[in-house]
């Protein structure tokens, strides 16, 4: 008879007599003397013995059924019962895509409670793990565990980060019967894909505002997780269910000093890439110039350059001074400043008295900054990247992007921190832009999409 | 550690090779390396950015530069950085940022928010000075901790070791370890072997006719994507291997991203200081030898050099082999003492899967452990002995199976 079992990520089945009945997906390993399978390949396995009714042991899933189900149920919206309507079909496999502040988390929520089985939440940041935390704690009053951020704890209900699930997924894997990946756009790298296929979970469900990326890869989110069975985009949620909102690109002139810092260094910086025939739009020639500014004494002094006026156009003291002047317009309002930078971040904690949260932060003090947001003990919070995704911040209205990359998603995603619905709460998002400098650039690729159409 | 961007490395025709250092390098470094040694040995108290700033003003040459970041990398590992002990970051933070929220609330135009003042107000209620409580605001970052600590080194032994971290880091970006090891002997093996499983690598071993082991080692995924998942546990494989009699290693290494695998060879010699040299002969097996050799009862005795694997089951790795001077008839014998009743089982079930030769495996009776455990019909025997082995019991064994065959 066949045994399953499960090892480091890996399904082990022995004493198989038809190897036929086995998916093509498993490979017979001389290292250990049995058939292997990334343990992604659980439910098919299973379902290909019970299909051709095939007697088996299965020591592999060690996951449980839950005993009881949301203890605090509210009236979902209409296109979060379409959402799980349409995940349901799919034999609980694949990706809902809602926009931010939509209420991903309680399609989620309502997953569990329709299918009943252990399960592990993956998310990006530590924040979201402090969130969801909560959310799965009250939602379903049960012990709820925690891997990842200095703990390790494995329950029933677990939230753990794709750091953490990349290296403990080997360990714990076989332990939960439905895999929840928030922001799963992150899944498809190189690394964090290792979490998706060494767990044996035969539900599944991504969750994203914005599933594409820049490499292509999230066409593999259909094997990793399942394929795309709804979405909804902001235009069509934007009043009724998200809160109406401002966006208001601001371009900050630099002092004649800053001005001619940043040519002086961006002229360093653009000599050496044109010396070197670095083409910068080429795929490879961010990695080009690292590589070569690492080979030779003008190679750093412009990657020194370039630092140094990347950090005019990005925290100029003129676009701090507009921040100075935005705290003060909006001293009665929830306000949230983005940085690309933890020191720039730093820098305005420091200049405005305003908390911040980096990945440093403890989760204590992240959690008591947020609810210090959250009931108006602080008018401002500053970060750089942590909050960029999924953390809840209902009550914040008000945006200022001092800088950021070009990147459409953490754009929008900002945008979204804003967004959630909350009374007649009308929310206004600034980004600050270097008048004149390559930011400009960014600002315009950042802007690709239609919420800031 | 080594980061593999600090590896000096050269890479020709698919194989890539460790740039060693040479004599003038080393020359050229020689300052650099004192001159770090002597920032971080007087750099007590100082914040880490403080002490990576001055680390980052000594003088080296272009061409030495990747070279000295790895010195320096290796020099900051044996540091302790910490924050001071009597600050309260988070509670002064609290006390800051709490009044400044409810400044700037209050403010007017007429009477604007006012940073130095909320500073104050905040030292005030802490019992701080102004400075204090900027100079603490974010005294917990890790770039403001404070160095408490510096192993130091002196620049040749710091050298000296430069090498073998380099082929560490090499090793980091490994997917596959291919090895041809020649073992000390069977506690080196042991322990070898020991470390891949605590490691959770799986490996496929062959023994070469001149008697050194072919072994393959790499993680379960493996099968399926070659990554470089199990990178670090196949680095910090090296010190095990580095410890046996003769090594030469051979790795797949994704050393450029999107490109294909290239070779990383290293061989080497027994290490003198490496930790497995100390596996010698344990006492009670050597005393057994002695006793064994005494009785003069028509078999042979000497250290055992082969290792019984059985794919899927594990492998046993004995102490000892008796050869009966007549029939050439060969016993092995793993003495496993103390180990733990679960070794026992383990032992039992790898002798039932059929280890392909005979061995009798030698365990106290402390384990409360019964000799019918393991079936008659099997090449194992479980020889359960009280205080010490005898020699003459185990001769009587062998003895006993000449008389069966």
């Amino acid at each position: 008879m066949a045994h399953l079992t499960f090892r480091a990520g890996t399904l082990e089945i022995r004493g198989v007599g038809d190897p036929a009945l086995l998916p093509d997906v498993c490979r017979w390993d001389d290292r250990t003397d049995c058939f292997r399978a990334p343990a992604v390949a659980y439910a098919d396995v299973v379902m290909s013995f019970f299909r051709r009714k095939a007697p088996y042991t299965d020591d592999a899933r060690d996951y449980a059924e839950l005993d009881g189900g949301l203890r605090i149920r509210r009236e979902p919206r209409p296109f979060q019962s379409e959402a799980l309507a349409a995940w349901r079909a799919q034999r609980n496999r694949g990706l809902v895509i809602l926009p931010t502040g939509a209420g991903k988390s309680y399609v989620a929520q309502m997953a569990i409670d329709a299918t009943r089985r252990s399960t592990l939440v993956v998310v990006p940041t530590l924040d979201l793990v402090r969130q969801w935390y909560d959310l799965l704690r009250v939602g379903f009053g049960r012990e709820v565990g925690v891997v990842g951020g200095g703990d390790y704890r494995v329950c029933d209900l677990t939230v753990t980060t794709y750091d953490s699930a990349h290296i403990h997924m080997e360990h714990f894997g076989n332990r939960f019967g439905l895999v929840v990946f928030d922001e799963c756009h992150h899944l498809p790298g190189d690394a964090y894909r290792f979490a998706a296929n060494a767990c044996l979970a035969p539900f599944r469900l991504g969750l994203s505002a914005t599933p594409e990326r820049a490499d292509g890869r999230h066409v593999d989110l259909e094997q990793l997780i399942g394929p795309l069975v709804y979405r909804q985009h902001v235009t069509e949620l934007k009043g009724e269910y998200l809160a109406d909102y401002d966006v208001e690109r601001v371009d900050v002139e630099l002092t004649p000093a800053e001005w001619a810092e940043y040519e002086h260094n961006r002229g360093v910086y653009r000599a050496f890439v044109a010396s070197q025939g670095i083409r910068m739009s080429s795929p490879s020639g961010w990695q080009d110039f690292i590589i070569r500014s690492s080979q030779s004494a003008a190679g750093r002094a412009a990657m020194r350059a370039w630092r140094a006026y990347k950090r005019i156009s990005s925290a100029a003291p003129s676009k701090l001074d507009f921040v100075e002047h935005l705290l003060d317009r909006h001293r009665r309002d929830r306000v949230l400043v983005f940085t690309q930078s933890n020191d720039t971040a730093h820098t305005v904690a420091r200049r405005f008295l305003v908390p911040v949260i980096t990945h440093q932060t403890k989760p204590t003090e992240r959690s008591a900054l947020l609810s210090g947001l959250a009931d108006g003990t602080y008018q401002a919070l500053a970060t750089s990247k942590v909050l960029n995704e999924g953390v809840d911040v209902p009550d914040a209205n008000v945006a200022i992007v001092i800088s950021g990359s070009g990147s459409v998603r953490e754009h929008v995603q900002r945008l979204g921190r804003i967004l959630r619905k909350s009374g007649d709460k009308r929310a206004v998002l600034y980004e600050l832009v270097a008048a004149n400098t390559a930011e400009e650039f960014t600002s315009e690729r950042r802007r690709e999409h239609d919420a800031y159409r | 550690m080594l980061t593999a961007d600090l590896v000096r490395v050269r890479v020709r025709k698919g194989e890539l090779a460790l740039r060693a250092l040479d004599a003038k390098t080393i020359e050229r470094l020689q300052p650099a390396i004192e001159r770090y040694v002597e920032v971080l040995a007087e750099g007590q108290g100082k914040a880490l950015e403080e002490i990576e700033d001055a680390l980052g003003e000594v003088d080296v040459a272009a061409r030495d530069r990747k070279t000295a970041d790895g010195l320096r990398k290796l020099l900051l590992d044996r540091c302790t950085f910490e924050m001071d002990d009597g600050i309260d970051p988070p509670t002064i933070r609290e006390a800051v940022f709490t009044r400044a929220a409810a400044a700037r609330r209050g403010a007017t135009d007429e009477a604007p928010f006012e940073r130095e003042a909320v500073i104050v107000e905040a030292a005030e209620a802490l019992g701080l000075s102004a400075q204090q409580v900027e100079d603490g605001l974010f005294a917990d970052l890790k770039k403001a901790h404070r160095l408490q600590s510096f192993e130091r080194v002196e620049a040749d032994e710091l050298l000296a070791g430069y090498d073998i971290e380099q082929a560490k880091a090499v090793l980091l970006r490994a997917t596959k370890l291919v090895v041809d090891v020649d073992f000390h002997d069977a506690g080196s093996a042991r322990e070898f072997f020991r470390k891949l499983k605590f490691r959770r690598l799986l490996h496929r071993i062959a023994r070469r006719p001149d008697g050194v082991y072919h072994v393959e080692i790499e993680g379960p995924y493996a099968l399926f994507q070659s990554s470089t998942r199990y990178g670090l546990q196949l680095a910090l494989m090296l010190p095990a291997l580095r410890a046996c009699a003769a090594y030469a290693l051979e790795a797949e290494v994704n050393w450029h991203k999107g490109k294909p695998p290239v070779t990383f060879r290293l061989a080497g010699e027994a290490d003198a200081s490496a930790e497995m040299r100390k596996a010698r002969m344990p006492d009670e097996v050597r005393t057994l030898v002695k006793r064994f050799k005494a009785l003069d009862c028509g078999w042979s005795v000497r250290r055992a050099s082969k290792i019984l694997a059985v794919p899927g089951a594990g492998l046993c790795v004995p102490d000892l082999v008796f050869t009966h001077d007549e029939s050439k008839t060969r016993v092995y014998l793993e003495v496993m003492g103390y180990w733990s009743r679960a070794a026992v089982v383990r032992r039992v079930e790898l002798a039932e899967k059929g280890l392909g030769e005979p061995v009798i495996f030698a365990l106290s009776s402390r384990l409360r452990v019964s000799e019918e455990m393991l079936d008659e019909g099997t090449k194992g025997e479980l020889y359960v002995y009280k205080g010490a082995m005898s020699a003459r019991a185990i001769a009587e064994r062998l003895d006993a199976r000449i008389a069966e065959a």
